[in-house]
């Protein structure tokens, strides 16, 4: 099921964010949110996860859907290490051998007992994208999640990105016009 | 290896410091020529090894130990249970407040006699150090709760985190700083209050009535001996707590 859009309106202390936007976000599609800073992009991908409320407007197609997201900043547990991380979103029957792979698909495997607190601004970038894609979820919110990510390992995240989001909807926020490209993905420009 | 040389370099400091005053302590009291008023660090000591040769100590250890902690355990339970309500329900945090307040500014005295009346002085410890408890783990978790992150609760939100991994994830790692320092707090502050309850209660077999004896038969270095004996345990046991607490 498509998410359908339909004239979202949102204003924060009287000053208009949002207005009159609409939009659809097609199913087992990447669909990549553009548009300059401050525009409204990640309070758009808030009310899609459900932490804001449009003033006006309806959002469709998000009922009784498991939503996964990495947000803006890591938002992870940095008290815990990797593996833990994971384990926090994910069901019991996710073996650790599912785990570690994934860790290493991301180039992880070296640090998965490591606390978070200990790690750089790019792996913990990694770990995020790890969380959200191990969480069974229908719908996965990217905001900017390939901010921070050396080349070689960018590409190589896009990849397991397009490969894990693959039959659900997958909605990714950006600058980039080469990540529109490398995810293969439409786009809405706000 | 630097943080143990510094921590080395800090006991030896605080071994100097102690010296001093037991040293300064020794002189006044050798210039006083007066056990009654002010016994020697050596008569104190003499006295402490009589009464650790004795049975009935361990006894009153015993009585007064496990009413305190009684209180302490009770006061902590319902302080982290009344803060949660609060932290989740405005309508009660509102109402908890001027109790909270009416009994952090009650004189711990007044306390002390007014439970006199209504419970029996065995059990005026445990009661005393359960109020003691109670508003400072009751503030101090409130205090941790509202510290928590919300991006992390928001978090918790889309990932639909709930029940033991919310606490443990989510909650603890914001709380625990807070609930060291109440654990500790509230410690030291069952422990002085329990003892003058007792004190005041006398109720038989405990640390209270034999500090009250020993001022009775005005045997000043016993006094002592028991004194050092409660900041020992106060002291040996809010370490262990906190040494627990931290391996949560």
């Amino acid at each position: 099921m498509n998410i359908d859009l339909i004239n979202i309106n949102k204003s924060f202390d009287g000053e208009q964010v949002i207005n009159n936007f609409n939009g659809i976000i097609e199913e087992n599609k990447i669909t990549c949110i553009m548009g300059e800073s401050g525009i409204g992009k990640t309070t758009l991908i808030n009310m899609i996860l459900g932490l804001e409320k449009p003033d006006s407007g309806k959002i469709l197609g998000l009922d009784q859907r498991k939503i996964s997201a990495v947000f803006q900043e890591d938002r992870l547990c940095e008290e815990f290490n990797c593996i833990q991380n994971l384990r926090i979103v994910c069901d019991r029957n996710i073996s650790d051998k599912e785990l570690t792979r994934l860790l290493y698909s991301l180039e992880l495997g070296e640090v998965m007992y490591k606390k978070v607190s200990l790690l750089s601004g790019g792996m913990k970038r990694r770990l995020a994208i790890g969380r959200a894609l191990i969480f069974d979820a229908d719908i996965i919110v990217m905001d900017e999640p390939f901010k921070g990510l050396d080349r070689e390992l960018h590409a190589k995240i896009i990849e397991l990105v397009k490969k894990k989001a693959k039959g659900k909807i997958l909605i990714v926020v950006t600058h980039s016009m080469e990540e529109v490209k490398s995810l293969n993905a439409n786009l809405i420009v706000l | 290896m630097r943080s143990s040389i510094s921590n080395k370099r800090d006991l030896i400091k605080k071994i100097y410091a102690s010296l001093f005053w037991i040293i300064l302590w020794y002189l006044i009291s050798n210039i006083m020529n007066n056990k009654l008023l002010l016994p020697s660090p050596i008569d104190v000591f003499i006295s402490l090894v009589n009464l650790l040769n004795t049975k009935d100590i361990y006894i009153s250890i015993a009585n007064t130990f496990i009413r305190i902690i009684t209180g302490f355990f009770l006061g902590s339970i319902l302080g982290i249970i009344l803060s949660i309500f609060s932290y989740k329900f405005i309508f009660f945090k509102s109402l908890m407040e001027p109790l909270i307040l009416m009994i952090k500014a009650t004189p711990i005295a007044s306390i002390i006699i007014l439970a006199l009346v209504w419970i029996s002085s065995k059990n005026l410890s445990v009661f005393i150090a359960f109020l003691m408890v109670l508003p400072t783990m009751y503030t101090t978790i409130l205090k941790g709760l509202d510290s928590t992150d919300e991006k992390m609760l928001e978090m918790a939100k889309v990932f639909k985190i709930k029940g033991c991994k919310l606490i443990r994830y989510i909650y603890m790692p914001s709380i625990k700083p807070y609930l060291i320092a109440a654990a500790s707090l509230a410690l030291g502050l069952s422990w002085k209050a329990g003892v003058a309850a007792e004190v005041i209660g006398l109720p038989s077999g405990t640390i209270g009535e034999s500090l009250y004896t020993a001022k009775i038969y005005l045997n000043t270095p016993e006094l002592f001996a028991w004194t050092f004996l409660i900041v020992a345990i106060s002291f040996i046991f809010e370490k262990l707590f906190i040494f627990l607490l931290n391996r949560i």
